[in-house]
């Protein structure tokens, strides 16, 4: 074994080459302020923030004013969710998310609850989407926002975005949608999905990390209180100075990613294929996690029965992947997502977040095939449950004793 | 081209450069228990060990955010209590709390003490926010005696230190908390810290997956942090010959000139310094013709139009303050730039006033 395999792709990209290279200059010679007003220092560092606010704009089919660099989308979901709350505070004081969001909308939400606002977390189907007309019943005339992400980062399933967007129009509430695993993944158009607010991550879309982007609709306008506050930059929305090499880079990921998306997931969608299959041959009781159809081919989380995902992991060390997102992989609880899903307690802890990528290979897929298969067995071959299981025991029909 | 607008950024080290090329190859989310994201867990903490220990603190003190900017917000909005700011803060602390009080400067642009410690009498258990360098006039806060009158009161005092790395010594120690800026001393663009030493009772502003013990969610930015972690080692106090040189050069050429806060304790890389009869516009753009790049303000304010806030605190009359340029050398700031600086400012003084007949 050489180097370790890299198969989690949704924790963190590499920056790709050719962003790497549009960014060097900027952390050279171009190292302007590109609020510097009165020399070229800022007035070029300034033209490269702009070419780039343009290139994340196009991707999304947006108005480059409408456009925000913020610190990644962590930050984003923040400014979003408790930026609009708090701006619309004095009429209205309800927000409705889902239980699968990203922890950081999700603590965005329990803050806001704890600063007074009713939150609504709408539960999902077993296939990780919510419930249309759910939503639409929770909408009330004190809604201001609703908070849906476009992909799974743990499961990868892409949500009604369209729909979502249309009833969120029709009732008057405006859309916020967290977009960090799905910019240059799935075609995005905030026009055609009625989007008020969507958030962007550099280092999910092969950029750098610590730079993201907020779109904030202009027409008609949705209304912010700013996060951070100071020399007024990013029309006041985002102030600090605007982190010119990071921009670029990002401007740049989004202009690859839009350029080449189309190629790319069809070359993904085969690995995964080939992923899948290959893994299917080999293993019985194996279960892919949330919607197969609704999906982003880069994502195949899986749970293997009778199996534990710590040792599973101990035992596929030529294999970067992940048990849970991971931010949370430090805690051993299950993931949220898989228990909303419906995934049992002791199925969820048999799972694995595999996540394909720009550079995956084939020869990796086979690897990975061959690592996975051979531990999943040697562990089922030591699991008493799994011989019981065999044997055509009902594992909920036995009543075990504490000791 | 000659760049002397170092208070409004730096361009990287090449310690920091290549430190930070170097990161590039490191993959992986420092959440992530696999190798890739434990080799990136390596390099933040070592990037932090390195800031943690430029200041003689435990690395457990720093907690990495995305500039001073955030630093300032992240303190001012999470500290419930009662916060003053001096008069001459950045916008990044005067545009926070809008029910901040407001402690005055002298004429030298030196926070008022008496008045402090008055508002501190009525308000205890305060935070006060002071910058220790002044980011537009170079002008140094007497911060021992600060922190002293906010101990006296229980206050939290907490300290901008953007423009004070390897310009000031302080006893980093001893503060309760400060802001850094990376891009204020040789490091790169969206990446600072806040440095808290007395732990106090703060709301993360930036909420989610509990990175920087639940300071400040979000992916950490490693690149950043290991590239302001190799800046530090510059010293700013090298270039006082060089600032010596402009401001007598600068005086010999018009006596009327005025350096502001030159007879306070100031940093020896910013000039700010006043020409008679004319505009900072018209000197910006014509050391810009000359290929010399300052400013005057604030970058962030470098747009607008209403004069700086900082100059007017210090009692200087408009009609002055709008006569002022800020000059700031850094680590690759030579002796040929300050000559050419020198030159420029005095050919357009005497052009100026040559047309306006003045003699």
């Amino acid at each position: 074994m050489t180097q370790t395999i890299y198969l989690d792709y949704q924790a963190t990209t590499p920056c790709d080459p050719r962003v790497l290279e549009k960014m060097l200059p900027f952390f050279t010679k171009i190292f302007g302020n590109p609020h510097s007003r009165n020399h070229s220092y800022g007035w070029e560092a300034e033209q490269a923030v702009e070419i780039a606010r343009e290139q994340v704009a196009n991707l999304i089919n947006a108005n480059p004013k409408e456009v925000i660099f913020t610190s990644g989308a962590t930050e984003s979901n923040n400014i979003a969710i408790k930026g609009a709350a708090e701006f619309y505070k004095d009429k209205k004081n309800h927000i409705i998310t889902c239980v699968t969001e990203h922890k950081c909308v999700l603590d965005s939400c329990r803050h806001l609850e704890e600063r007074g606002f009713k939150v609504t977390y709408l539960p999902v189907k077993s296939n990780g989407l919510i419930d249309l007309d759910l939503l639409k019943s929770s909408i009330t005339d004190k809604t201001i926002l609703v908070s849906i992400m476009m992909v799974n980062n743990e499961i990868g399933v892409i949500q009604p975005i369209t729909e979502i967007g249309k009833i969120c129009r029709e009732h008057n509430v405006y859309f916020h949608t967290d977009a960090a695993q799905a910019a240059g993944k799935i075609d995005i158009d905030v026009e055609a999905m009625n989007i008020d607010l969507l958030s962007i991550s550099g280092h999910k879309i092969y950029g750098p990390k610590g730079i993201g982007a907020l779109y904030v609709r202009r027409k008609p306008r949705i209304r912010l209180n700013a996060l951070i506050n100071g020399g007024g930059q990013e029309r006041g929305i985002r102030s600090g100075t605007v982190p010119t090499p990071l921009c670029v880079g990002l401007g740049e990921a989004c202009a690859i990613a839009k350029a080449e998306m189309v190629n790319e997931n069809k070359k993904i969608k085969a690995l995964y294929d080939r992923l899948y299959n290959g893994l299917h041959e080999n293993l019985r009781e194996i279960y892919v996690n949330g919607d197969q159809t609704n999906r982003i081919p880069g994502n195949l989380n899986i749970s293997f029965a009778y199996v534990e995902g710590e040792g599973l992991m101990m035992g596929i060390k030529d294999l970067a992947v992940s048990s849970g997102s991971a931010c949370t992989s430090a805690s051993l609880e299950p993931s949220y997502v898989l228990r909303a899903i419906g995934v049992e307690e002791d199925l969820a802890h048999t799972s694995l977040r595999l996540g394909i990528g720009r550079f995956t290979t084939e020869a990796e897929i086979d690897q990975a095939i061959a690592s996975i298969t051979k531990a999943v067995n040697k562990l089922r071959e030591m699991s008493p449950l799994w011989d019981m299981a065999q044997e055509g025991i009902n594992m909920k029909s036995i009543q075990w004793a504490a000791h | 081209m000659i760049y002397l607008d170092y208070n409004a950024t730096t361009p990287i080290i090449p310690a920091a450069q290549k430190a930070m090329f170097e990161a590039f190859a490191c993959l992986g989310n420092p959440s992530s228990v696999h190798h890739h994201g434990r080799e990136t867990r390596k390099l933040l903490e070592s990037a932090r060990e390195k800031v943690a220990t430029y200041f003689g603190l435990p690395a457990r003190n720093v907690t990495f955010t995305s500039g001073a900017t955030e630093a300032n917000n992240l303190i001012l909005k999470g500290f419930k209590g009662i916060v003053l700011n001096s008069a001459v803060e950045h916008d990044s602390v005067l545009n926070v709390r809008s029910d901040a009080i407001t402690v005055p400067v002298n004429e030298d642009g030196i926070i008022n003490l008496e008045a402090l410690e008055k508002l501190l009498k009525a308000n205890d258990e305060s935070l006060v926010c002071v910058l220790a360098v002044n980011n537009e006039t170079g002008v140094v806060q007497p911060i021992a005696e600060i922190l002293q009158i906010c101990q006296k009161y229980n206050s939290h005092l907490h300290v901008d230190a953007a423009q004070a790395v390897g310009k000031i010594t302080l006893n980093w120690q001893d503060l309760p908390s400060f802001t850094i800026s990376a891009h204020k001393f040789g490091g790169p663009q969206g990446i600072g810290a806040i440095i808290i030493n007395k732990p106090l009772t703060l709301s993360s502003l930036i909420k989610g997956g509990g990175q920087e013990r639940g300071l400040r969610a979000g992916t950490e930015n490693i690149i950043g942090a290991v590239g302001m972690g190799a800046a530090f080692g510059f010293d700013f106090s090298t270039l006082k010959p060089l600032q010596e040189k402009l401001e007598n050069g600068i005086l010999n050429s018009c006596p009327q000139a005025i350096i502001f806060g030159k007879s306070s304790e100031r940093v020896t890389n910013t000039t700010n310094v006043f020409m008679p009869n004319v505009s900072s516009e018209v000197q910006l753009m014509h050391f810009d013709l000359n290929k010399i790049s300052i400013s005057s303000g604030a970058a962030c304010s470098s747009g607008k139009v209403k004069t700086s806030h900082v100059l007017r605190a210090m009692g200087i009359p408009e009609e002055t303050a709008k006569c002022a340029v800020r000059i700031s050398t850094g680590w690759n700031t030579t002796e040929s730039d300050v000559n050419q600086c020198i030159a420029v400012w005095t050919d357009l003084f005497n052009s100026q006033h040559f047309k306006k007949g003045i003699f």
